[in-house]
């Protein structure tokens, strides 16, 4: 028994079939510090086999642990080969699937301090709140951060709102939308907050752009616009070349913010994109020359609509308009990507936070 | 000659196994490297040096020969009561009994919870058996369960039974992180056992492992050696636990983090010991450690700038007086930690720690608190 442990032994291999990688690995090390050694984005946070981020369904192999899976996963992933990368010891070679990697979901949620760095209207109920971290923080475009103050009671979720240049930050930027009687809203927009600290736990959230050839459909109301800025920064660095529809919709023209950030993407797409704003309660003797209503009413006239992947951010109701309409015209519901801005005084979908 | 250093483990461990050969007095010889080794500590300059390893081999074998000695101390106690050269009983017993006791107790837990802390990180599956093994001369064989599982994950957190308040001393805190341990040896062995689909009183429970190590080693000294004997090595279990919890007093005593925070620079005392460095098999030089658990002893990274502790023997002998290890040591050194290393979310923390103590609010006043480094990774 104590040969193996001079015995010089040959590297395995291990294929992560759910994303065509593979990789060689020495004995001795575990899968997640392997995997990770190779390049490869194998997500994790604890590394002592309790979190149970870096889990992994193992196809064919064999492995030993360090400490059993058991101790985070349940009986019903136990038999169906769900283990942990941290305690896994590969002793044949491997094919294993990943649900995502990190660069796909993200990294773990943790939790940072920080202070408000910056305040800087955008509209009359919107503000960019820029923040000052005390490390960077990696996130997927899409996510969104539950930041919490001292004077307000719970934390309050929103949506990074610009994509960072390398990857990540410790800058990250929000668009915050005041809500009548919000506590967390009432007190940021009650003062000079300037330099108050602040406690932010993410990245949070699943929504992303999700691969493809189709066309994009953005749908964004309110601030729903953040996530979906976000979203395109990140897809045009990635040199994206799919056609994209950005419908946004907000009241009046005061209520319109990005512009010019929206218009420095759609000059940098390589591909066609468009911008469309609709107004619900812009005046009727106005100047406004572009379309006028409903955001989600402008879903039916869009070209190629049913092969689109759509993407819906924004208060529930025009959520789920917009999703009713695309259900209507065609598009699979597996392409369509939600995320809606629940505030305090409506319950808030599970999984994520609400807003006040 | 980094290597050599190392080696200091087993020469400790050989002087007590010595003592026990040589019989009647000398059975304090174990114990005697006690002052010895705490001298060299403070007299010699701290040691910041990174450790340059030609033959991991080389440096692993003292971790292993620690563990053969271990058991020859053993074996050495016994032939000295059996060759009656270590009278239990009589006139002069009680200095037998004694330097027995302490001998046996001392060298139970300074050499040997570092090894064997070493061993239970380990990834092969022989390293952290023998570590099991080794654990059981300080009383615990599965201290690994809550090592890894809880006091890694939860450090500076009130989760962690291996964090000391604020204002606890260190006989209390002892017994909290004892019981800590094997609470969550117990709960976490059992979980495992459910979510197998077993019963937790299954025979697969390391927790059997756990009884019948405790009792093999007591067991053995008294069948070959008495009644006494078997007194004194449950005598020197519990004793040598008292010094390994003490370990972990002196390395996190009253320091904070707010729990889903990711551990920093600032999270660890540091005692960059010249000769407690070697002796500790480098677990005192403990923040890069706790960054990645998995970094052999030889390649953590002595963080002068992180914050420090004077040498851990000077720890260990205030600690035995509360007062003066409060006056002396705890408190100015976390009042250079809530000053220069908290971030704001700890300093709050700080602050609530020492009402609680019943410790000054040093914070009041307009001091700035820097943001925590980052670790490495």
């Amino acid at each position: 028994m104590l040969k193996g442990l001079f015995t010089k032994k040959p590297p395995l291999a291990v294929a992560i079939t759910s994303h065509a990688l593979r990789f060689e690995m020495a004995r001795g090390k575990t899968l997640l510090e392997a995997a990770q050694d190779a390049g490869i984005g194998f997500p994790c946070d604890c590394k002592v086999g309790t979190c149970g981020t870096c889990r992994y369904r193992l196809d064919e192999g064999t492995i030993s642990e360090l400490k059993p899976s058991a101790a985070v996963l349940g009986a019903e992933e136990l038999r169906a080969g769900w283990r942990l990368g941290c305690q896994s010891m590969p002793r044949t070679d491997l094919s294993i699937f990943l649900p995502g990697l990190v660069s796909e979901i993200g990294p773990p949620p943790s939790l940072f301090e920080g202070r408000i760095a910056g305040i800087t209207p955008l509209t009359q109920d919107i503000v960019e709140l820029r923040l000052q971290l005390n490390r960077r923080l990696t996130f997927v475009a899409g996510q969104y951060a539950d930041l919490s103050v001292d004077e307000v009671e719970g934390p309050r979720s929103y949506s990074f709102a610009a994509s960072p240049e390398n990857e990540s930050t410790d800058q990250p930027c929000f668009h915050v939308r005041k809500v009548p009687g919000g506590a967390f809203t009432g007190w940021l927009f009650g003062g000079d907050r300037s330099g108050a600290h602040l406690m932010l736990r993410g990245p949070l959230g699943s929504f992303r752009l999700r691969k493809g050839e189709s066309p994009i459909v953005c749908v964004g109301g309110g601030s729903g616009l953040a996530p979906l800025k976000c979203i395109l920064e990140q897809a045009l660095r990635q040199g994206c070349t799919r056609p994209v529809t950005l419908l946004y919709g907000a009241r009046t023209q005061a209520d319109l913010f990005c512009l010019e950030e929206i218009a420095a993407i759609g000059r940098n797409w390589a591909g066609p994109f468009r911008f469309l704003p609709a107004l619900s309660l812009e005046p009727a003797e106005s100047a406004w020359t572009g379309a006028r209503g409903l955001v989600a009413d402008l879903l039916p006239a869009q070209e190629n609509l049913p092969a689109a992947q759509a993407y819906l951010c924004g208060p529930p109701p025009m959520v789920d308009a917009a999703e009713a309409l695309l259900l209507r015209h065609g598009v699979a519901a597996e392409s369509i990507f939600a995320d809606r801005f629940f505030d305090r005084s409506r319950p808030a979908s599970p999984g994520r936070g609400v807003q006040s | 000659m980094d290597t050599l250093r190392y080696y200091l483990v087993p020469l400790t461990s050989l002087t007590g196994v010595i003592g026990f050969l040589l019989g009647g007095g000398y059975v304090w010889l174990g114990l005697a490297t006690f002052p010895v080794l705490l001298v060299f500590d403070i007299l010699l300059p701290a040691d910041t040096a990174r450790r340059q390893i030609r033959s991991p081999f080389l440096a692993d074998l003292q971790l292993y020969l620690h563990v053969l000695l271990m058991f020859a101390l053993y074996g050495a106690f016994i032939r000295s009561v059996m060759n009656g050269s270590n009278p239990l009983t009589g006139s002069g017993s009680p200095w037998q009994i004694a330097g027995s006791l302490l001998s046996i107790g001392w060298l139970s837990a300074v050499p040997t919870l570092p090894v064997a802390h070493e061993l239970m990180h380990r990834r092969h599956w022989f390293p952290r058996r023998v570590s099991q093994l080794l654990n059981t001369f300080y009383g615990d064989p599965n201290r690994d369960i809550g090592h890894v599982a809880t006091h890694h994950l939860h450090l500076d957190t009130p989760k962690d039974a291996d964090t000391p308040y604020r204002g606890e001393i260190l006989y209390t805190f002892v017994f909290r992180a004892s019981m800590g341990s094997y609470i969550d040896a117990i709960h976490g062995e059992a979980e495992t056992m459910r979510r197998q689909g077993y019963s937790p009183w299954n025979w697969r429970n390391r927790n059997y492992q756990q009884l019948a190590y405790l009792a093999a080693l007591p067991a053995a000294c008294g069948y070959f050696a008495g009644l006494i004997a078997c007194l004194i090595a449950i005598g020197a279990m519990v004793l040598a636990k008292a010094l390994v919890e003490a370990f972990n007093y002196f390395q996190h005593y009253g320091l904070l983090r707010v729990e889903g925070s990711p551990v920093l620079m600032h999270h660890a005392w540091n005692h960059l010991g010249t000769v407690v460095r070697p002796l500790g098999v480098e677990i005192t030089n403990h923040i890069h450690h706790h960054f990645d658990g998995h970094i052999k002893f030889y390649d953590l990274i002595p963080e002068p700038e992180a914050p420090q502790m004077p040498s851990l023997f000077v720890c260990f002998v205030l600690g035995l007086i509360p007062p003066l290890w409060a006056s002396l040591i705890a408190k100015p050194r976390l009042k250079d930690w809530d000053q220069r290393f908290a971030s704001h979310a700890e300093r709050k923390l700080a602050m609530a720690a020492n009402a609680r103590a019943g410790w000054p609010q040093w914070l009041d006043g307009p001091s700035q608190p820097v943001l925590a480094g980052g670790s490495p990774q």
